[in-house]
């Protein structure tokens, strides 16, 4: 592979914010109350006009030299959930996308002005996370071949620590302002990085992807 | 010629891209650049040769990436790097023209408060790159493809505190003109001039056609050459080799646009090649050269905007100040920065532009605290700040850490002051507030006045500070001891504008001291002041009173088309009548109602209403009554129904603070008391999330107790000091990340060792009842209440 990196971004208008995804990470379950919705809409308007989206992607080379080895270009991942994940593809695609940094000053500054505020901020901001994530994902071309449901560092047997691999192969810091801090926490925080295998077959892959591919079984975000 | 005189004098070239080089020679993707110094001198020195010869005046080092985070031997990547340049430029026969440059790049970490990288430590790490480049006969510092402005600063500071070469800086901007962290190019060139940089501009990211709409900004405010080097357009992917789609012409064509458009410096950057600047040079080299020529603005910046002081009038929160303030004062003994950073978002929701920082009292540590001050404020606060007090290392700690070009209050006319504050002025830029006085006191006359601030100017001058950066304060004297004085103050003003053009400075409300009903006295000599030319006023945006005179002001100055805000301010004031508190019955069946109204507002979390209920009832029960049987129990209603999960933490939190808003009312007639036992919360070292700890945080405190809250990124000695000191039995601890739960169990280890008798709670994302035993925890709480009913049953409640 070249490593030839693509950049992709999108208005804050054209971003659906799954509102009952956030009532859910909120541990809202039934209908929430009118004061609730006042405040979730008020959120979400300030989120919309704090939203920077930008994403980056490229394509790497997919190979399996041993059991539960997997190598994207050069790096090497040791992982059995990832090797299910990916097995059959050659190729894969690797991305990142990120709601910028004003989403980290908004949330902070929320939870300044009132407690509530903060949860219900973060909250949207993680759903309007995952929802540019799989905006950025749609937009993938596979091509004659076919795309995998995306796997992310730290899902299943995955070491977090793998990420620090995609944020450099991705020259994230350069391409869309996306860095991780020491401890290994992304900045700006409402971000994603994943990989997307590109398989010559349509069969759908015994791969568990989200939370059925977590250990965490009681969680309570659990779908 | 010496670069300076270069770029001055005439348009001067970089050179362009290396990425796209080094991978047609075999550069893999994901190797370090930097490091085919060492291994691949010839490429690099074929690609520096190659761009001397087609044309460009100054090659930049193959040091992008250069930074000690990613090199163990910097220093030989650094002087290899240089040394290739300084060999091509005579291979080349450039040695009379060709000027090398030290190419500094982002370190790709993100700094506090956004991320964990500290300011000082990021100097400290760009340090290194530059002393190795001064050391090694580099003629100038590039510092590029910055896309913070926070980081953009430390390189600067770095490049600055330890070489004498020129620096010039380019940053990143994307479609929408604006750095990834949001600042725009007037910000960036307030900033970057105010440093003291010489020449600015942007590269990367965009294609020449895109940058040509973000030029006209920097043009507009820049004073220093600016500098274009675009990317030659997006790249794609064609036939397993990367290529961009703005070819050689196209990218010639279009920077001959940017050259009229009044750029100086031009180059490439990705995909464009010594063929692109060959191109460059010839279809640009015949276009008139000329310096930019910007208006005459006096221009602060915060990390996102400017505020053009010369086009005001603009209004400077003065509440963040202790003076007179005793619940400020406490907040500054305890070290409580929140209750600052609520004193700051309240006056920019009000409207204020600009925020004045004073944390100065006799018994504390002054620069320690106006660093933490600075430093929080600019994380939640976009707006920019005047730096206030008369502490000279606090006045540096501040202007160093803050992220923009800001406001100094203040010099004088004294001369071990202006030799104190102007020296700080010049290195780190600002706007200094000049007040009238000097050795002779206050001058009685306007004219005097006016002399004060000729000299003050002329001392300025001297140390290279422009008048555009001097604001004089005139000073307002109150009227309640010589009448004549506001009449003065006005006559300075106006003179002050007439015969030295310099914008004018005032804090209005000093002129009613000693009369009652200030307020009157204010908002009329603030009208009166704003009519003889006042550009800004330090004031109280709380203050209806003069909010009102600001916003009808602009309306009848022809400051506001459509008078559209100040419709919008008006229609925003509250109806003459006071609302009388107005509780909606509660319709949530699944929510245990409360029996009075004022529990029924705490459940329903009603915010207003709970205050004012309980100011009401207050008026016929005892506080303790109020405390005990109505705002306990409603809180008591919440918590349980959060426990049996039919109440959800938003509404929790919102009950939360509506107990809050009452307590506060209850507050008010009580004797100040104890205020409840003390618990230490800290999210831990390393962890920058601190939304859970806030939230035990805002419940704990509704439950009477104590809190010390030590904020994020808490060092585990921090936390044992915060509890010998304040002797607290009972410390809670967050983590949200496993990388994180090590600096939990430390902190537990070396609060087993200097506390032994206090008892520690953890929560937070990652951890269970195991994990938290395992590191030696007292108790581990999955939620808030959990935390809530552990304090109570600790303290025996």
């Amino acid at each position: 592979m070249n490593g030839t990196i693509y950049r992709f971004s999108a208005q804050p208008e054209e971003l659906e914010i799954p509102r009952r995804e956030a009532l859910r990470y909120l541990g809202c379950r039934g209908e929430a109350d009118a004061e609730l919705l006042a405040l979730v809409e008020d959120c979400e308007r300030e989120l919309r006009a704090a939203l920077t989206l930008r994403a980056c992607f490229t394509r790497v080379t997919v190979d399996f030299p041993a059991e539960n080895i997997i190598k994207l270009d050069e790096y090497e991942i040791e992982s059995r959930s990832l090797a299910l994940n990916l097995r059959g593809c050659g190729e894969a695609y690797l991305f990142a996308s990120t709601l910028g940094a004003g989403v980290d000053r908004l949330i902070a500054r929320a939870g300044r002005i009132s407690a509530a505020r903060g949860v219900v901020t973060d909250a949207l901001a993680s759903a309007a996370a995952e929802s540019w994530c799989a905006q950025v994902n749609a937009k993938l071309d596979a091509g004659e071949l076919f795309l995998r449901p995306r796997y992310s560092p730290g899902y299943g047997d995955t070491a977090l620590e793998h990420q620090v691999f995609f944020l450099k192969r991705l020259d994230t810091a350069r391409q869309i302002g996306l860095s991780v801090t020491a401890a290994g926490m992304m900045t700006p925080v409402k971000s994603v990085t994943a990989v997307a295998g590109l398989s010559p077959t349509p069969v759908r892959c015994k791969a568990q992807t989200g939370c059925a591919v977590c250990g965490l079984a009681d969680c309570p975000y659990r779908k | 010629m010496h670069i300076l005189d270069k770029i001055k004098t005439s348009r001067t070239y970089f050179d362009g891209g290396t990425g796209t080089w080094l991978q047609q020679r075999g550069l893999r993707p994901g190797e370090l650049p930097e490091r085919w110094n060492l291994t691949h001198p010839q490429e690099i020195l074929a690609l520096h040769r190659a761009y001397f010869e087609a044309g460009a005046d100054i090659v930049t080092t193959n040091t992008f990436g250069a930074n000690p985070l990613k090199y163990d031997d910097l220093e030989d990547v650094i002087e290899s790097g240089i040394r290739l340049a300084q060999e091509a430029r005579k291979q080349a026969g450039r040695e009379a023209d060709g000027y090398v440059a030290f190419d500094i790049g982002p370190l790709g970490r993100m700094l506090r408060p956004l991320g964990d990288l500290p300011f000082e430590e990021a100097v400290s790490l760009f340090a290194r790159g530059v002393q190795a480049a001064q050391r090694c006969g580099a003629d100038v510092i590039l510092i590029e493809t910055m896309n913070d402005a926070y980081e953009t600063k430390a390189a600067v500071l770095a490049a600055k505190e330890n070489s004498r070469l020129p620096v010039f800086v380019t940053n990143v901007y994307d479609e929408s003109g604006k750095l990834m962290t949001g600042a725009n190019p007037a910000a960036m060139v307030a900033l970057l001039e105010g440093l003291g940089v010489d020449a600015l501009g942007m590269n990367c990211s965009l294609g020449p056609k895109q940058m040509l709409g973000v030029l006209p900004e920097l043009v507009r405010h820049a004073h220093v050459p600016v500098i274009v080097s675009p990317n030659a357009g997006l790249p794609r992917s064609e036939n397993g080799q990367t290529v961009y789609d703005v070819d050689e012409a196209g990218f010639a064509e279009a920077m001959a646009e940017i050259a009229r458009g009044g750029a100086c410096i031009l180059g490439g950057c990705c995909g464009t090649t010594p063929e692109y600047i060959r191109r460059m040079v010839e279809a640009t080299k015949d276009i008139p050269f000329a310096l930019p020529s910007p208006a005459e603005e006096t221009l602060i910046s915060s990390y996102t905007h400017t505020v053009d002081l010369s086009n005001g009038p603009v209004l400077i929160g003065e509440r963040i100040n202790p003076t007179g303030k005793k619940k400020f004062k406490q907040a500054l003994r305890e070290h409580n920065i929140g209750y600052l950073l609520d004193e700051g978002i309240r006056q920019e929701e009000k409207g204020a532009h600009v925020l004045d920082v004073n944390v100065g009292l006799p018994e504390i540590d002054e620069p320690a605290l106006m660093a933490d001050a600075v430093t929080e404020l600019q994380a939640v606060i976009s707006l920019p700040l005047q730096i206030d007090t008369v502490d000279p290392v606090a006045m540096e700690r501040a202007l160093r850490l803050y992220n923009g070009k800001a406001m100094v209050n203040s010099v004088n006319g004294k001369e071990h002051v202006m030799r104190e504050v102007f020296p700080l002025v010049k290195k780190y830029g600002g706007v200094v507030v000049a007040l009238t006085i000097d050795e002779d006191g206050i001058p009685d006359t306007a004219q005097g006045r006016v002399a004060v601030a000729e000299k003050i100017l002329a001392r300025a001058a001297e140390y290279g500070i422009p008048k555009r950066d001097i604001v004089v304060d005139p000073l307002a004297m109150t009227i309640s001891s010589d009448t004549e004085s506001a009449n003065v103050t006005l006559e300075a003003i106006r003179l002050l504008k007439e015969k030295l053009g310099v914008c004018t400075s005032l804090g209005v409300s000093n002129i009613s001291f000693g009369l009652p009903r200030r307020e009157i006295v204010n908002a009329t000599f603030f009208a009166m002041a704003l009519q003889t030319g006042l550009d800004c006023a330090i004031m109280n945006p709380d203050s209806q009173d003069m909010m009102q005179v600001y916003y009808s002001f602009n309306a009848l100055r022809g400051r506001d088309a459509n008078c559209a805000r100040y419709i919008e301010y008006a229609s925003a004031l509250p109806a003459k009548t006071a609302a009388a508190a107005d509780v909606k019955a509660v319709s949530a069946a699944s929510v245990e109602k409360g029996s009075s109204p004022l529990q029924q507002a705490i459940v329903k979390g009603l915010h207003d209403q709970a205050h004012a209920l309980a100011k009401e009832i207050l008026k016929t029960r005892q506080p303790l009554d109020v405390i005990n049987e109505e705002i306990v129990p409603a809180l008591d209603i919440v918590g349980r129904g959060f426990e049996r999960k039919t109440v959800f933490l938003p509404q929790l939190l919102m009950a939360a603070e509506a107990a809050k808003a009452a307590f506060e009312a209850v507050k008010a007639v009580l004797p100040a008391g104890s205020g409840g036992e003390k618990i230490v919360l800290a999210t831990v070292q390393g962890d920058i999330h601190d939304i859970g700890k806030n939230i035990v945080r805002v419940l704990l405190e509704n439950y009477g107790f104590h809190v010390i809250d030590l904020g994020r990124d808490v060092a585990p000695q921090t936390v044992c000091d915060a509890v010998l000191r304040e002797n607290v039995r009972l410390v809670g601890l967050s983590a949200l990340m496993t990388t994180t739960v090590p600096a939990m169990a430390e902190t537990i280890r070396m609060l087993r060792d200097c506390a032994p008798d206090t008892k520690v709670v953890v929560g937070g994302a990652v951890l269970t009842n195991e994990y938290a035993k395992q590191i030696g925890a007292d108790c581990y709480a999955k939620d808030a209440m959990e935390t809530v009913r552990y304090a109570e049953q600790f303290f025996g409640r």
